[in-house]
């Protein structure tokens, strides 16, 4: 320190101050950052994002890929290739009819993630409404939505699904509408909490006091505060579905013959797996891959929701 | 050394003490303090003074992140700047007593208050449990808590905001501590109560011959309690003095900008301030008179230099150089 | 209809308060009664658990009444839901609070938060209800760059004088401000009791003024009630009552106070 050169040190030294300036005080207009960005929590939410957003790209690119090219038919039997090992021709093997795995895992995918978004879309929705309801007008209406939560609670996803196909028959509607049905205490527990939270501050009481709707401060006011937090449930729910429905296509009662899911692949390795590990280790990998992606997003947008509440 | 030679005129020295955060924002700058044996003494200051960042620096609680970055602090001229957990472990609680702002929080919900008195006394002594009972039964009674042995096996929320205060201060003093630390005990409190809980600080300092620091915001609890006064401002004493001194005949325009905020019945009717509001803080270093952007007499120099401290008369002092002589 | 429209609030003998179990009530407030006369500044001391913001809670319509009778601007108002009061006179009570930061949301501008009241009303187009706007954040005594600020960026007082804005930019009548310096630092309170006597003679408002600062009601109001456990024990003109208290425990909360009116 002694040696270095005296007009560099004070350069330093203010520099220095502007910063801790910067980053104590009120930020000065309003161009700054809403929030601040640099902090250790903010990182970690990045990396965590960055590691999501890997995982989640290798099932993409495979359907793309998928889009223009399969190197087999998905459904066509070859009696004389089956169960090959993972090799060139068949990256990830064949399985017991001799259908090339990797073709099979690549069309996969959309159907995966058609009824992952169908049943958030109904959980979401639907959690929304109850939820948002109940967190706002409290009393009675909390005490019925809590209500409902807890029937569905009661009730095994396994159970709902076998009702929906027992009473409607096989289809993807059928799963997408009955674990789209189980899907919604979740939701609804989110939206609660939030609401409840925010619906106590004073802003709110002044806002009732000038007459403003309900609908205006829970759209304008109570929903913007929770939507972090819903963004990450919705990428939870989304890993959620996944495996739901890979449990119960792996069951037996989720989507029909004809077409393709990866729970159901499992399904259909099950019987092979010591003779043949490869056709179950490649659907559990996809599964695997695009759960932990969505895990790692959802808990990115956790880490942000909090320290925005710090904030 | 010189310490030594201070060590029966101060109960407390703090010299020079600045705290900074993990960021380097400057908490506390230049705070040097003494108390003396059985003195009270009042530390104001506003939000962001630093006065309560200073009394977790002496109580050696500061949070996690902010950090003493120069100066000294001597408790009986023993040097506790940096001593060690288990050391300070053995001052705390023991020779000094600490009361917490918010009573409700500061006491364990699950745990009956006598029960939570008498842990202090079996941290610090080797008393057995029924010379300990006593003793805790005699210090709920000097803290003027009512039917002492029915309280004891109460739970904190079972207790009104002025009794838990009170059992608080119980804790602070059942070892007799040299020094008592307050801060601002009074602030959560009703009216009635506030004046209660001074009377009580007062009767302790008299007859526990202990010394106080009071931290507060509000100078008409100051004015009530305090021997001498320490005005913050930014993290810097602005001015010192006795009590009288600071509240009737204020010196450093800060110290006039706070007493004439206060409402008074002459003031009914009519503005409290004259001087420029207050804008957002600067935690740099400092490399001239903090209060200078607002202080209507502001000069030439004030741009320039840190004023030091400056005698006006009989150890009152004021940081302004309108007393530079 | 009241005879007496002097008086922009009357509240006669009115319990309120919540249910312990299906017989029993635990009454906040125990049959208080008071008038208030249109213009005033009336000051209401109490200690913590007196009924104070259930009070202020009473009179918005947060709070119905168990028992008794509630008049605003002569009219008999205490069935009426808060949506009815609001939509009968037209915004006329708004509500300041103790906490700042609690009484903005966070996620929105300054500016925005200053223009939702007129917007709520529709009764301007939206340059107009900017302009105005404007005009208030100048008249709390903010600077024009701080229309596009966030809350956070503001600091508690700021925030207060802003929530005072909010308030009265639909010149409401009555004003209730609950404890809206207590949270504030000294130098910081003294600006906004600087503000509300500003604020005084530009819109015209009756404000009933919620504290436990007795220094801070003397300073500000023209008359002042004390409650004590849920009814009012003494009311008139603030110097009569600070000076010549007549009830045992204002003669003590004042004594405690330790001022000399």
């Amino acid at each position: 320190m002694k040696f270095k050169d005296k007009n560099k040190d004070k350069n330093e030294n203010e520099n220095k101050n502007k910063d801790i300036n910067n980053r104590v005080s009120v930020a000065p207009t309003a161009k700054h950052a809403y929030y601040r960005t640099t902090s250790a929590i903010d990182q970690g939410a990045k990396i965590q994002f960055r590691i999501g957003f890997a995982l989640l790209a290798i099932p993409l690119v495979l359907f793309l890929i998928n889009l223009f090219y399969r190197p087999y038919d998905t459904s066509s039997m070859n009696m004389t290739e089956r169960f090959m090992s993972p090799d060139l021709n068949h990256w990830f093997g064949t399985d017991n009819y001799g259908r090339d795995i990797f073709t099979r895992v690549m069309s996969g995918l959309p159907l995966t993630i058609i009824i992952s978004i169908g049943i958030n879309l109904i959980g979401c929705l639907s959690g929304l409404l109850i939820g948002g309801l109940s967190g706002y007008f409290g009393g009675i209406v909390d005490y019925w939505g809590n209500r409902i939560s807890d029937a569905l609670l009661s009730i095994p996803a396994i159970l709902m699904g076998m009702l929906f196909v027992a009473s409607f028959g096989e289809g993807i509607r059928q799963v997408i509408v009955a674990l789209g049905i189980m899907f919604i205490p979740s939701y609804m527990r989110v939206v609660r909490s939030g609401f409840l939270e925010y619906r106590q501050r004073n802003f709110v009481k002044r806002l009732q006091l000038l007459g403003a709707s309900s609908a205006r401060i829970i759209w304008l006011h109570l929903f913007p505060q929770i939507r972090t937090r819903l963004m990450s449930a919705i990428a939870l729910g989304f890993a959620n579905a996944i495996l739901a429905e890979s449990s119960l296509s792996f069951l037996g009662l989720g989507v029909p013959l004809s077409q393709i899911t990866w729970g159901k692949m499992l399904k259909d390795a099950q019987g092979f797996i010591f003779q043949a590990p490869w056709s179950a280790i490649a659907p559990g990998m996809m599964i695997v891959t695009l759960v932990l992606g969505s895990f790692f997003i959802s808990n990115g947008l956790k880490q942000l929701a909090q320290q925005r509440s710090l904030a | 050394m010189q310490h030594d030679l201070t060590k029966s005129e101060y109960i407390l020295q703090v010299e020079h003490l600045k705290v900074v955060s993990a960021q380097g924002a400057e908490l506390v700058r230049d705070v040097s303090l003494k108390i003396k044996p059985g003195e009270i003494v009042g530390l104001v200051g506003e939000s962001g003074s630093g006065k309560s960042i200073s009394t977790m620096a002496i109580a050696g609680i500061l949070p996690e992140g902010i950090s003493i970055a120069q100066g000294n602090i001597y408790f009986n001229g023993q040097d506790i700047t940096h001593i060690s957990t288990r050391d300070r472990c053995k001052i705390n609680g023991n020779k000094l007593g600490i009361i917490y702002q918010d009573a409700s929080q500061s006491l364990n919900p699950l745990i009956r208050i006598g029960k939570q008195i008498d842990e202090v006394l079996k941290i610090h002594t080797d008393l057995s449990p029924q010379e300990r009972r006593n003793r805790v039964y005699g210090t709920m009674r000097a803290v003027n808590l009512p039917d002492v042995k029915k309280l004891a096996k109460r739970y904190p929320h079972e207790l009104s905001g002025g009794q838990r205060q009170r059992v608080l201060i119980a804790m602070a003093i059942i070892n007799n501590p040299e020094l008592l630390i307050a801060d601002e005990p009074t602030t959560a409190l009703d009216v009635s109560v506030k004046a209660q809980i001074i009377e009580l600080i007062k009767l302790i300092n008299f007859s526990r011959k202990a010394s106080v620091l009071y931290i507060s915001h509000d100078f008409s609890t100051v004015k009530e309690l305090c021997d001498r006064v320490y005005v913050l401002y930014q993290g810097i004493p602005v001015e010192v003095g006795e009590t009288m001194q600071i509240t009737e005949q204020p010196q450093h325009m800060y110290t006039k900008l706070l007493l004439e905020s206060i409402p008074t019945p002459e003031k009914r009717g009519r503005h409290l301030l004259t001087m420029k509001a207050r804008t957002r803080d600067y935690r740099g270093p400092a490399t001239n008179c903090l209060f200078a952007d607002r202080c209507p007499k502001v000069f030439e120099r004030c741009r320039q230099e840190v004023p030091d401290m400056y005698e006006v008369c009989n150890g009152h002092q004021a940081a302004c150089f309108l007393f530079d002589k | 209809m009241k005879d007496n429209l002097d008086n922009i609030l009357e509240i006669k003998n009115v319990y309120a308060g919540y249910a312990t179990s299906l017989r029993k009530a635990e009454y906040v407030l125990a049959g208080l009664s008071m008038i208030m006369k249109s213009g005033e500044f009336l000051g209401i001391v109490g200690e913590s658990g007196s009924g104070k913001t259930t009070l202020a809670n009473l009179i918005t319509g947060f709070v119905r009444p168990i028992s008794g009778e509630i008049y605003f601007q002569g009219q008999e108002v205490q069935n009426f839901s808060l949506r009815q009061r609001i939509k009968q006179f037209n915004c006329g009570i708004q509500m300041v609070f103790q906490d700042p930061y609690s009484s903005f949301n966070p996620k929105i501008t300054i500016g925005k938060q200053l223009m939702e009241p007129l917007e709520i009303q529709k009764s301007l187009n939206d340059s107009e209800i900017e302009e105005k706007a404007r005009q208030v954040l100048e008249q709390v005594g903010l600077s024009a760059d701080y229309f596009s600020r966030y809350p956070h960026q503001l600091s508690g007082g700021q925030l207060q004088r802003v929530a005072l804005g909010c308030a009265l930019i639909v010149e409401p009548r009555l004003l209730i401000a609950d404890e809206p310096v207590s949270s504030l630092d000294v130098s910081v309170q003294a600006q906004v009791l600087d503000l509300i006597m500003d604020l005084r003679k530009e819109y015209d408002f009756s404000c009933l003024f919620i504290s436990h600062d007795l220094a801070v009601i003397y300073h500000l109001c023209d008359t002042v009630a004390v409650l004590d456990r849920g009814i009012i024990v003494e009311q008139g003109n603030v110097e009569d009552v600070f000076q010549n208290p007549q009830n045992v425990y204002t003669k003590q909360l004042i004594s405690d106070a330790g001022y000399s009116f």
